[in-house]
């Protein structure tokens, strides 16, 4: 029968094409409107309000946080500080201070002025209770990003040598391909979708980024199993790949959803920055569950379908090696027969 | 897998029902015995500002038109100086031209108010500069000043004796070589404090000035001051505020004080334990389907890791819980339950395969470990190297994963297997146990060796 069963494959050239667009979109949007951090990297304003004990504080972050809507300003955290000298017994709060960080920078002299007028109004309070807003300028030196880029770089070479060690040199540049393209793509979608770049979307970055490195070792683990075990070995290998992620993906599918639950419920607070923190974790999420389903194995299975099509191709072109092979490939056969009986 | 006695499992259960209550207590409930009061190990972990509040130093610049490279380089110096007294998380930064702010959290652990107020203070502490007159204002009086020519204050001890070495640049050098040869002593001024200093005759070596204290103490504190003192913009002393301050999760809505009150009423933190419980619910009801006795192991060996988690966490008082140490921590646990999962997954795997249930946990061990093994490993050892790059937030964060790999890994490799050797030397327990269903004559195969090879009865 010469009818071909179509075979299961993935489509890692749509992923990859998907990824360069998003990539390109991102530095387009970098090149125009730059990149946006928060006040822990060093980017904002901020300006404290004098306030009564009686007041409520709450109430005040409301009414802050709508005249700074009103100027296109957005406030990141808003926290109280207390007049009380630290290191003094029984000593009481004899002033109230709220500090309000903003996210945005340049703001001008006019705007702050109106601003400042704004909300005195709304708060009913005079405009000298209101300090100046200043900007931030932060500790985080180019060097502690340099540094942490350093970090990464080695990370993407260890990662390299340990999945070249335990499997082949294939799953190293697999590795390599899904940790580079995780990290690149979720930079890209913080840039494209100006959520501001800050210490918690670092960190979440990275370590999502590591954990998508324990889902790939789980799927190449079983794939390694099945080929060691002879096992589906008239499946191709995109096929034995598939089905390998099938049969480990659930407890990672299962992990990663209830965290996409706690994101989204924790989208739910007032605070800006657990707000950003969960869309971190959001995209974050997204991009690490399609680099481990559709990067990183599709490129293993593909680079070690291009290695079987070249010593094929060298298999066919010399006979003499060729029949040397194909009788130790029946000896080992029979072997494997004769072990199973 | 090697199951226990009867009653050597019994004698386990018990010395483990023992050390799970001894460890509930010390982890997280706070006692009193005596005069003395333990706040638990959790009490005592560092929790970041962002979560718990804190203290604030606000320096008013006093230097004109300062460039922001030494503002920048003054708040690294601040930095430094609050990193090697433990404070990891110290959040630094400038406002305008016109002031340097210092957020650090509350004092945990052998840290005291005082001590954390003595620090702040230090930072508005005021120049430190080197004089052959004592006065600075002194017309004939040669100075040198901190921020231009001192390179290096560093402590050390020899033969029991303490000393502290203010190292020069060259311009530092030749200044101190004139204040030298005009006198027989030297004033130190670090703000509105002075000291008069004699100089040894016979003196050659102008590179730095050394003095010493019995006094370890004493020493330490003086040469943070001073290199306080030497950063390129000065600070004053005299406008400095240190204060308390609410959490920034706080969304302001209660006052700071010193104690936790702030978050633990705020809706941020109500919303994210609300939301952890029913989530961490969810999943061990999930567990508990799939694999029945399993989902107790896993909330036992989750229980025990948190202990560990605590204990660790208190040993470490530079590392602060944050709000990026605290989602890496909700990621770590959901790595360790991830590979509980693959675990019970493939017990249930080769059970079905016609194992039984002692073989089929041992064949599990034996194929899941390769998969724990580097899984763990790998991402412990890659935080790691993180962790030796980062800076701020990052360094808790990563460090905090790191515990949670290792735990893992603990409970993967030994506890677990350690508890499921147990549930198995009770008799007839085991398949209604684990949730594992009868299999039926017609799937039943046929193990032909060690291995995953089967043969079908029909096939055969």
């Amino acid at each position: 029968m010469n009818s071909k069963t179509k075979t299961k494959k993935y489509p890692l050239l749509i992923a990859l094409i998907i990824s360069c667009v998003i990539v390109v979109a991102s530095i387009v949007i970098l090149a125009i409107f730059g990149i946006k951090m928060d006040t822990s990297l060093g980017s904002g304003s901020q300006f404290e309000i004098n306030i009564s004990n009686e007041v409520s504080t709450k109430d005040y972050v409301s009414k802050v946080k709508d005249v700074a809507g009103d100027f296109d300003l957005v406030v990141d955290t808003a926290f109280v500080e207390d007049n009380y000298i630290a290191g003094e017994e029984n000593a009481t709060f004899t002033e109230r201070c709220l500090v309000v960080k903003l996210s945005n920078t340049n703001i001008s002299d006019e705007t702050k002025q109106k601003f400042t007028e704004a909300l005195a109004t709304k708060l009913n309070i005079d405009a000298s209770k209101i300090s100046s807003i200043r900007e931030i300028t932060s500790s985080v030196k180019s060097n502690d990003i340099l540094f942490l880029g350093l970090a990464v770089g080695i990370v993407a070479i260890c990662l390299f040598v340990f999945a070249w060690i335990r499997y082949n040199i294939f799953a190293g540049l697999s590795f390599l391909l899904a940790y580079l393209h995780n990290i690149i793509l979720y930079l890209s979608l913080l840039i494209l979708t100006r959520v501001q770049l800050s210490l918690v979307a670092l960190s979440v970055g990275l370590i999502l980024t590591l954990v998508m490195g324990a889902v790939l070792v789980s799927i190449y683990e079983r794939y390694r199993e099945k080929t060691k075990l002879h096992l589906e070995e008239k499946q191709t290998v995109s096929e034995r790949m598939i089905k390998s992620e099938k049969e480990t993906i659930l407890p990672f599918a299962i992990i990663f959803g209830a965290t996409l639950v706690f994101a989204i419920i924790l989208l739910f607070s007032p605070v800006l920055n657990v707000k950003l923190a969960c869309v971190n974790i959001m995209i974050a999420l997204v991009v690490t569950i399609y680099t481990s389903l559709l990067i990183g194995p599709a490129s293993y299975a593909a680079l070690l379908e291009i290695r079987d099509i070249s010593l094929k191709s060298v298999l066919s072109r010399n006979h003499e090696v060729n029949k040397e092979i194909q009788k130790k490939i029946q000896k080992s056969k029979q072997k494997k027969v004769k072990e199973t009986k | 897998m090697k199951k226990f006695k009867k009653s050597t499992a019994i004698v386990f259960i018990s010395i483990l029902s023992v050390l799970f209550i001894i460890g509930f207590l010390f982890s997280y409930i706070p006692m009193t015995i005596g005069a003395k009061t333990f706040v638990s190990f959790s009490g005592s972990m560092s929790i970041s500002s962002d979560i718990t509040g804190g203290m604030y130093g606000e320096y008013n610049i006093v230097t004109e038109n300062p460039s922001k490279n030494d503002i920048v380089d003054s708040m690294l110096q601040i930095k430094e100086v609050f990193e090697e007294n433990g404070y990891r998380n110290v959040n630094v930064y400038a406002l305008g031209n016109e002031k340097i702010r210092v957020e650090v959290s509350y004092p945990r652990g052998s840290q005291t108010f005082a001590e954390t107020y003595s620090y702040l203070s230090a930072v508005g502490s005021g120049a430190f500069a080197l004089s052959s007159k004592n006065s600075l204002t002194d017309e004939k009086a040669i100075v040198l000043h901190g921020s231009d020519h001192v390179d290096e204050v560093k402590v050390y001890t020899n033969n029991q004796v303490t000393y502290m070495s203010i190292i020069f640049n060259e311009s530092g050098e030749e200044i101190y070589k004139q204040i030298c040869e005009a006198g027989s002593s030297v004033y130190m001024f670090l703000g509105d404090y002075s000291q008069q200093i004699s100089i040894s005759s016979g003196v050659t070596d102008y590179s730095n000035l050394t003095v010493s204290n019995t006094d370890y103490d004493n020493l330490i504190q003086l040469e943070q001051n001073i290199k306080l003192g030497c950063m390129k913009v000065e600070l004053d002393p005299d406008t400095a505020i240190i204060n308390t301050m609410s959490a920034f999760l706080s969304a302001g809505e209660s006052a700071s004080a010193p104690e936790f009150a702030t978050f633990l009423s705020s809706t941020t933190f109500i919303v994210a334990v609300s939301a952890l419980v029913v989530i961490l619910v969810l999943l061990i009801s999930l567990f508990a389907v799939r694999f029945g006795l399993f989902a107790i192991l896993i909330v036992l060996s989750m229980l025990f890791n948190s202990y560990l988690f605590v204990i660790l966490m208190t040993l470490m008082p530079s590392i602060e819980l944050g709000l990026s140490g605290f989602l890496t921590l909700a990621v770590g646990v959901s790595v360790i339950y991830t590979y509980a999962y693959i675990f019970a997954s493939r017990v249930k795997f080769e059970y079905n395969q016609g194992k039984s249930i002692s073989a089929a946990l041992e064949q599990s061990y034996k194929r899941t470990l390769p998969n724990t093994l580097i899984g763990n490993i790998m991402l412990f050892l890659m935080t790691l190297i993180v962790f030796a790059f980062a800076f701020g937030e990052l360094l808790s964060a990563t460090i905090i994963f790191a515990i949670c790999m290792a735990l893992s890994l603990f409970t993967n490799l030994f506890f677990i297997p350690f508890l499921i050797k147990i549930c198995i030397s009770f008799e007839g327990a085991g398949r209604k146990l684990f949730m594992l269903k009868k299999r039926s004559e017609s799937s039943e195969k046929i193990l032909v060796d060690d291995s995953d090879i089967t043969i079908s009865k029909e096939a055969k």
